[in-house]
């Protein structure tokens, strides 16, 4: 028996030495491997858009659907009115689940097996952080990530865009109005302990600084894996707190929230970070709780159908998709199909993906008929929207049951970087196209 | 040696092994190019991490009757190191990943010391925690200069060797393949091997009953110990090569889901068997692949919201699968084997080989019995 192990050892050994020898022998690196076609995804009839979003495995699969729904629904409003330049547009939705690994092998399939010209929307900061490297490598447009790091746009990717108001930029935002409101308190900051939290306690700290306020922060944290928050409102009640800003989750958010009023009984005013602007938060922290707390959006949301360009949308979303519910993640969707939309129409006949980032690259000053703030980008500046206008929670108890709503306030608060940009001229034949109005008009 | 490579067992090895290396060349091929390309390159070479990931957890779980929940962690472990090693030390992509996988090996042979104490459900609460605490103890500030905190660790990513790529046309895909298929096929090798052996020997006599081991002189607390560290052993080179593969590491890369996953695949597999974790990893490669395929062809399938109840889906599929193999794939296909009238029926190329009488003696004998 010793003998026969021996004898496999000896074996394992000589299979290790080959393995040692094979994988040290050319370590040099080689750079003309990979590479792609620059146009893969796009025909005369067609081309291909891909998402990566939690469809399943996360309770952020209720987002993710949403918002395939929404985008699903304006290409197909597209589709029907003959596409662009003759091309239909299709979507292709990867599952993401939320998670990194899943994310790298999904990506991979709708890049290689899908052959996608270009992807938008993406969802997941964790997700995302495991295939943007991919992306940038391979040379796929990466538009409007639905997440606000500052690590997508610093340092500027020719290839990838950002769709949301980073945090550092609202946290920013916050910090303006919290100077004029609360100048000489103490600031209590309440921080998911990640990327995302994180920058958002840095704008805020930036953005004090930089006004000059005279004002104390005290940074509490909490996991991502972690809901309920007691404990740091507490801590932050103990501290002496003047007004809290928030940045995590939504469940988190309304936990705040509901524990600052109930448990604590506490009147603090509260901020909570734009991606809480959604109804839901209202409705986990109850209306009477969340009255009064302040976010931040840049747009008209799925609501506001007063709106001429909300209540068309919702139109065409009833016809396309007919049993979508017309909420604020749906909204988003459609409106990152058509920015993309916007793009390609930008982009002209001659569609490859530099006509593509060309186009992404010098919007100058855009506004649709839904948007609050004004979009400019430069090959300097791949963030879109760089301001916010904030809200307000609002209940209308005159109704029954009582309506919930985010109701803006104020002016915009812009720190866009792009400045003195130059309108671009339209393309052949644009006017012609279906999608949203051209750049050059 | 004429004998040897004549025997049956030999030539669907040599078969199973010419189709793994002609695996990622395939798709260059007429007819293959209909169904293979880089993106599947790119799921073997998955595929290849996942075995020698849940080998690991079956040398654990399977032979030595552990139940570990938080193996994730030690993936975690080993991706981190291994990231660490190649950033920060600049070292070698071979000698980081053997590195990681001997580092995360003596960290789990420390771990499993607690573990001596507790087994069953109190082991695997135990477990639990680690993969619960991992994350917090990566963000944490006095480390996040070697771990990234909360944004992870990036690498640069993979490429291949110049040579490699003018002498074969090989691309980065087909070299990481390569690479992980290899260190796959020495793991199991390897697993193999201490099943075979006296260790794997204490490994099942541990399982079966502790009692009745340490009456046969079987040093208990050292062998669980061993069990823990050659575990994490595995799963330390998994992760280190899967942070290859991917250039890419974060504090929630591998999460509970994750292992509880692992933990899932190994029972459908097959526990206690090499095939097992190899079928293991099939499944685990393939299972969203599946779900999604099901999820485009069910009728009307948009209509009852297939698109959110995915979980739901893999769920049934989980459930049906553990009536129908109750042991795992490899389990029922050892049973069936087994019940065959006879005994396990041997191989018409055995029978033969036997007739002709290339056989020795010994061997002659011991078919014909």
């Amino acid at each position: 028996m010793v003998a026969g192990v021996r004898k496999r050892l000896c074996v394992l050994t000589a299979i290790l030495v080959i393995a040692v020898l094979s994988l040290t022998a050319c370590t040099k690196e080689d750079d003309s491997a990979g590479g792609g076609d620059t146009t893969q995804g796009v025909t005369d009839t067609e081309i291909r858009i891909g998402t990566l979003l939690p469809l399943s495995g996360n309770p952020a699969a209720a987002w993710g659907i949403s918002l395939s729904r929404g985008m699903q629904a304006y290409f197909d409003y597209i589709n029907a009115q003959g596409g662009i330049y003759g091309r239909k547009l299709k979507l292709f939705v990867g599952d993401n689940q939320y998670s990194g690994p899943v994310a790298s092998e999904a990506i991979r399939k709708l890049v290689e097996q899908d052959g996608i010209f270009a992807l938008q929307g993406s969802l997941g900061t964790e997700a995302h952080s495991a295939v943007y490297k991919y992306l940038e490598e391979r040379g796929i447009p990466d538009m409007y990530i639905l997440t606000g790091n500052s690590k997508w746009t610093v340092p500027v990717a020719r290839t990838r865009f950002c769709g949301l108001v980073d945090y550092v930029t609202e946290g920013r935002v916050f910090a303006r109005y919290i100077f004029q409101n609360y100048d000489g308190q103490k600031l209590g900051i309440l921080a998911q302990n990640d990327d995302y939290g994180k920058e958002g306690e840095q704008g805020v700290k930036e953005g004090l600084k930089e006004l000059g306020a005279d004002i104390d922060v005290t940074v509490e944290y909490y996991d991502a894996s972690q809901s309920d928050v007691t404990a740091q409102v507490q801590r932050l009640k103990g501290a002496g707190v003047g007004i809290i800003a928030f940045w995590g989750g939504p469940v988190q958010a309304a936990n705040m929230i509901k524990s600052a009023r109930e448990t604590v009984s506490w009147d603090v005013p509260m901020m909570v970070n734009g991606t809480n602007a959604l109804e839901i938060v209202g409705t986990l922290a109850g209306y009477d709780n969340i009255e009064g707390t302040i976010s931040a959006v840049t747009g008209h949301q799925a609501w506001e159908t007063n709106v001429q360009g909300i209540a068309e949308r919702k139109q065409i979303a009833a016809t396309y998709a007919p049993d979508l519910t017309w909420e604020n993640t749906a909204l988003v969707g459609y409106v990152i199909s058509e920015s993309t939309v916007g793009l390609i129409k930008q982009a002209g006949p001659n569609l490859t993906r530099d006509t593509f980032l060309d186009a992404a690259e010098a919007v100058c000053k855009y506004k649709t008929d839904i948007s609050l703030v004004p979009s400019s980008s430069s090959p300097e500046d791949h963030r879109l929207v760089e301001g916010d206008i904030l809200v307000r929670a609002t209940v209308d108890r005159s109704s029954n049951p009582p309506t919930f709503r985010w109701q803006p306030f104020g002016d915009v608060v812009d720190f866009e970087s792009t400045q003195d940009c130059v309108v671009p001229t339209p393309p052949p034949g644009g006017e012609d196209q279906p999608g949203p109005p051209l750049q050059g008009e | 040696m004429v004998r040897v490579l004549l025997r049956p067992r030999t030539f669907v090895m040599a078969a199973g092994l010419a189709v793994l290396i002609a695996f990622p060349y395939l798709y260059r091929l007429p007819f293959f190019d209909n169904y293979l390309s880089d993106f599947r390159t790119f799921q073997a070479t998955r595929f290849a991490i996942w075995i020698i990931v849940l080998m690991g957890l079956n040398l654990l779980t399977g032979y030595s009757g552990q139940i570990s929940l938080g193996h994730a962690a030690f993936v975690a472990v080993g991706a981190y190191i291994a990231a660490i090693l190649m950033k920060d030390a600049g070292l070698p992509v071979f000698a980081a990943v053997l590195a990681a996988a001997l580092l995360t090996g003596l960290l789990g042979f420390l771990i499993g010391a607690p573990a001596l104490r507790l087994s069953g459900p109190y082991l695997a609460i135990a477990t639990l925690a680690l993969i619960i605490v991992l994350p917090q103890i990566l963000k944490h500030p006095s480390i996040d200069q070697w771990t990234g905190g909360v944004s992870g660790i990036r690498i640069s990513s993979p490429r291949v060797p110049a040579s490699m790529h003018n002498n074969l046309d090989m691309n980065t895909d087909q070299w990481l393949y390569y690479n992980c298929m290899l260190a796959a096929l020495i793991m199991t090798a390897m697993a193999w091997s201490v099943t075979r052996s006296r260790l794997g020997r204490a490994f099942i006599a541990l399982r079966d009953s502790e009692i009745g081991a340490q009456q046969m002189g079987i040093n208990v607390s050292l062998y669980k110990m061993t069990a823990f560290g050659l575990s994490s052993l595995y799963a330390g080179a998994g992760g280190a090569l899967y942070l290859y593969q991917q250039y890419y590491v974060g504090p929630t890369s591998f999460d509970i889901t994750f292992s509880l996953t692992l933990l899932i695949m190994i029972v459908l597999g097959g526990l206690a068997s090499i095939s097992g974790a190899v079928f293991a990893a099939l499944i685990f490669t393939v299972k969203d692949d599946l779900t999604n395929f099901i999820v485009a062809h069910i009728p009307f399938g948009e209509k009852i919201g297939i698109e959110s109840s995915r979980g739901a889906l893999f769920g049934l599929l989980l459930i049906v699968s553990i009536i129908f193999t109750p042991r795992g794939i490899a389990g029922n296909l050892r049973k069936q084997k087994e019940a065959r009238p006879g005994g396990p029926r041997k191989s018409r190329i055995a029978a033969l080989v036997n007739k002709i009488g290339l056989f020795s003696r010994k061997e002659a004998q011991a078919s014909s019995d």
